[in-house]
């Protein structure tokens, strides 16, 4: 064996990760909103679950998503190591053996999949197994290097946890439930191109084709516009069809109109401050919204 | 032959000491969610038994 081989694999050998390397997988920051959106799937649901069961069906729905994220940083350490926003993640900056990120993935995915099961239902376990392959199989490893609508398709995957939340309450998926997919599923292609408008460079230096990369800046701008015209009417549909009150509504309505206000200034004036702008503005507004489900749903129970 | 080099030893320490702390890190953090993963299959095993009797109508 080469001199240069052996040091190679003492290189791997050596790399002995930390706790924080695997948390790091987990990627914290999507799971809190994925965390945040399952319980509100679970407090709207109708019926009664015990707060036991409840916490377990949040947390398996943290763990699925936290094994989906560290199977992604897996497949995606290659573009991550070109890209300066990923470049930081444990993989890349050689922190981590990539099929320690592979086995951790597999082993939380099959355990929280499990779980559910066992613990809460079979139509919550069915969903989770069923998102974590979505994001993994098509969004990761097929649509994500291969189309710019990789976003609108894969991002899927980020709405189904309140659907997964709902159904571990009912045991099946209800209207509310859809509802809430829809949300999340119509704000996720502004919310990301808002974000790629800024990193295209990076999108750009990866291959990745998002939107702006292969289509160009004014056709991102646009179809923000457009996302966002379809996403804020959206968030008042709770209110119409009574899962939430009029006040919900009203709040949602206003929320909208601050989404697709800055929309429509992003569309007018291309700039990376605005996209920015846009982008902040957008992990507030599905914050925000699904606080105000909550808050809505606890006062009506008082 | 000498031993070891008292330099080179001293080079050495401090990354063992390094990589044995994160591997105790690691360990612990295992350890912990084992524990928790047993805490939460014995309160499943509660809930279920719970609701199963009030189902049955067993006080």
């Amino acid at each position: 064996m080469s001199d240069i081989a052996t040091s190679s694999l003492t290189a791997v050998r050596d790399i002995e990760p930390g706790v924080r390397d695997f948390v790091a997988l987990l990627k914290p920051r999507v799971m809190s909103l994925v965390v945040f959106s399952g319980a509100v799937g679970v407090a709207l649901a109708p019926g009664d679950i015990h707060p036991v069961i409840a916490m377990v069906a949040i947390l398996c729905i943290a763990v699925g998503a936290g094994a989906s994220g560290a199977i992604n940083m897996w497949f995606d350490s290659d573009i991550d190591a070109v890209m300066a926003r990923t470049q930081s993640r444990p993989i890349p900056a050689g922190r981590m053996p990539r099929d320690a990120a592979l086995a951790f993935g597999c082993i939380l995915a099959a355990g929280s999949v499990g779980l559910m099961a066992v613990a809460v239902n079979f139509a919550a376990a069915g969903l989770l197994a069923f998102t974590i392959l979505f994001y993994v199989l098509v969004y990761t490893m097929w649509l994500k290097r291969l189309t710019p609508q990789n976003i609108v398709i894969g991002g899927a995957a980020g709405a189904f946890p309140p659907m997964i939340g709902w159904a571990a309450v009912t045991g099946d998926i209800g209207l509310g439930g859809v509802v809430l997919f829809l949300i999340i599923f119509f704000w996720t292609p502004p919310h990301f191109w808002a974000l790629a408008l800024y990193r295209c460079g990076d999108y750009a230096k990866a291959g990745v084709p998002m939107l702006p990369v292969v289509a160009g800046r004014d056709e991102t701008r646009k179809q923000i516009l457009i996302y966002s015209l379809i996403v804020a009417p959206l968030g008042v549909v709770p209110a119409v069809m009574g899962l939430a009150s009029l006040y919900y509504g009203g709040f949602a309505a206003l929320l909208g109109l601050g989404f697709v206000g800055l929309a429509a200034r992003l569309y007018r004036s291309d700039s990376d401050r605005h996209a920015k702008g846009l982008f902040g503005f957008s992990i507030l507004y599905l914050f925000l919204l699904l606080a105000g489900l909550l808050v809505d749903h606890s006062v009506g129970i008082l | 032959m000498p031993l070891a080099n008292p330099g080179n030893r001293a080079e050495i320490a401090p990354r063992n000491t390094a990589l044995h702390r994160r591997k105790r890190a690691r360990n612990l953090a295992i350890l912990l969610a084992l524990a928790a993963l047993i805490a939460i299959f014995y309160l499943v095993t509660i809930v279920r038994i719970q609701s199963g009797m009030a189902a049955g109508g067993v006080s």
